[in-house]
């Protein structure tokens, strides 16, 4: 096996939540790495509202590859957390989005990258940081298979077959293939973007003029697929202007997988670009 | 969107904690805002060890200063969260501390900031993001004298806070006294974010004293007045061998929480790469 270095490639592996999210190939290494996302209805809830937790997947795809070239051999890289600001509202027009990544430092355990996604007019979507554990055990990935067509899907919550609890406090999903990373697990940014999606529901956030500000995500366990997933949501602060969330996402032992903190500000503007 | 002037100053308005941690120098723009800060055994923690806690003061003073100066005309800007991701240990013999940020995002109510911390030899002990929400109004009765609450023979910052824990570990107590104003005269965020730090770092390590924290990232819910003790609780979520993850909610002397933290730790302090 040969160790990749800081100088090598960023290595992109086309899975199920690339291939939902049209995420094209990553370029650079990790001194500067990027990729690119076509927007169109599959970044949308089910109310036709762009999720931005849809941005966790293209990040943690991108910036993940980034930090993995800093690996020593013989390992491979899982990321252990995902910290996103959000700036500008999510479009869903079928512009193309551009993230970019560097590795900030690393060492023979762990590697940080910190990133940001544009809008095609140089507008801030997103700035954020993860940080990466290099673990033994898988020396090249091998990913799962993908079914030769991805079955059609209105949009995010639709594809994850995310369902809410009736007070929105809760949220099921069965971890399907099309949910794997390259290691064969549940996609970091999938978990990231479902607890998303389930704190927005929660805090109800569409119909409060809420948007999300702020979300970080632990990953504290892996997520073998084929597990049952479930989310739990407790609003921790809920007022006039703002809002946060804390969402753990259960495996099928019982056992904390991802522990997710949204915080919530009030609709904004588009920003500047 | 707001018109911003770009090349509006930062205001740097120290407070207690800025003299009590050396920091200065700070001046910028939104465009791109820096500060310095000289170690020494004020940025220690209750352990005697480095406080990386520390670094949010600085981050929210440098980092915050960028994000206020895009504010509208007749505005301020208050903090509402504040992410932090830790590199290089924070050094105390002396040495310099050079932080950089620059706005990312921003609207007519809010916007965010993203930096990094660097040592002398540019290695990168902190990375994050800071966000603010403007609001009417000005702050800059509660600026101090120099040297004011500068006190060189405090043996750490946790010291200088007064902190206490209580039996159990669990559970952190301070005195909101002026020394830990803010420019509007209310408990300064950056000391909010570092008790909850050493508040976090302090129940980890009585399970596992080979941990130390890796990111931290608090969101501010309500303003805290002076007076009365604000007490840290701090539930941990996960331990593992290798990594133990904590929140921890500060409350207000009346009960009410004022912000909410996610703490996470790693083995050792990852080198510069």
């Amino acid at each position: 096996v040969t160790a990749l270095s800081p100088r090598a490639a960023v290595p992109f592996y086309v899975c199920g939540p690339e291939r939902f999210l049209h995420i094209e190939a990553f370029q650079g290494t990790a001194q500067g790495a990027s990729g690119t996302m076509r927007t169109g209805p599959w970044v949308c809830d089910g109310t036709g509202t762009p999720s931005p937790g849809t941005l966790g997947i293209l990040a943690d795809s991108l910036w993940n590859s980034a930090a993995i070239t800093c690996r020593p051999g013989a390992t491979w890289g899982v990321a252990t957390e995902l910290s996103l600001s959000f700036g500008a509202r999510l479009p869903a027009d079928g512009s193309l989005l551009t993230a970019h990544a560097a590795v900030t430092f690393h060492d023979e355990r762990c590697a940080v990258a910190v990133g940001s996604i544009t809008t095609a007019d140089g507008r801030a979507l997103v700035n954020g940081t993860t940080r990466t554990r290099f673990v033994p055990g898988i020396a090249e990935p091998d990913p799962v298979p993908l079914p030769a067509d991805d079955p059609g899907a209105a949009g995010i919550v639709e594809w994850l077959g995310l369902a809410f609890s009736p007070d929105g406090r809760t949220a099921q999903m069965d971890a399907t293939v099309s949910f794997a990373n390259p290691a064969r697990n549940v996609h970091g940014g999938v978990l990231f973007c479902a607890s998303e999606l389930t704190a927005s529901r929660a805090v109800a956030a569409n119909t409060n003029g809420l948007t999300v500000s702020s979300m970080t995500i632990l990953y504290l366990r892996g997520v073998p697929i084929g597990e049952r997933l479930a989310y739990a949501v407790e609003v921790v602060h809920r007022g006039r202007t703002s809002a946060a969330a804390s969402v753990r996402c259960h495996r099928a032992d019982g056992r904390t997988a991802a522990l997710a903190t949204v915080n919530f500000g009030p609709a904004a503007g588009e920003g500047r670009p | 969107v707001t018109a911003v002037d770009a090349s509006r100053p930062v205001d740097f308005l120290s407070c207690g904690p800025e003299q009590a941690l050396h920091i200065g120098d700070v001046r910028g723009t939104a465009a791109a805002a820096s500060g310095t800060m000289h170690t020494g055994p004020w940025a220690r923690g209750s352990d005697g060890g480095p406080c990386p806690g520390v670094l949010g003061v600085l981050a929210d003073v440098v980092w915050g200063g960028a994000a206020v100066a895009g504010r509208p005309a007749g505005m301020w800007a208050v903090t509402t969260e504040l992410s932090l991701s830790f590199g290089a240990p924070v050094a105390t013999d002396g040495t310099r501390l050079l932080a950089t940020g620059a706005v990312a995002h921003l609207s007519g109510d809010s916007s965010f900031a993203t930096g990094t911390v660097r040592t002398e030899d540019g290695e990168i002990t902190a990375s994050g993001a800071v966000h603010t929400r403007f609001v009417a109004g000005d702050a800059s009765a509660h600026v101090l004298p120099a040297g004011m609450h500068t006190d060189a023979d405090a043996p750490g910052f946790a010291e200088w806070l007064g902190l206490e824990f209580a039996p159990d570990g669990l559970s952190a107590t301070i005195p909101t006294g002026e020394a830990v104003s803010n420019p509007g005269g209310h408990l300064h965020g950056g000391v909010i974010f570092c008790i909850s730090e050493l508040a976090a770092a302090h129940a980890v390590s009585g399970l596992n004293p080979d941990l130390r924290s890796s990111s931290l990232h608090t969101v501010f819910l309500r303003r805290a007045e002076l007076g009365g003790r604000v007490r840290c609780e701090t539930d941990i979520v996960y331990r593992g061998r290798t990594t133990a993850t904590a929140t921890v909610c500060c409350l207000r002397p009346d009960g009410k929480p004022c912000a909410f933290s996610t703490a996470t730790f790693g083995p050792v302090a990852p080198s510069n790469g």
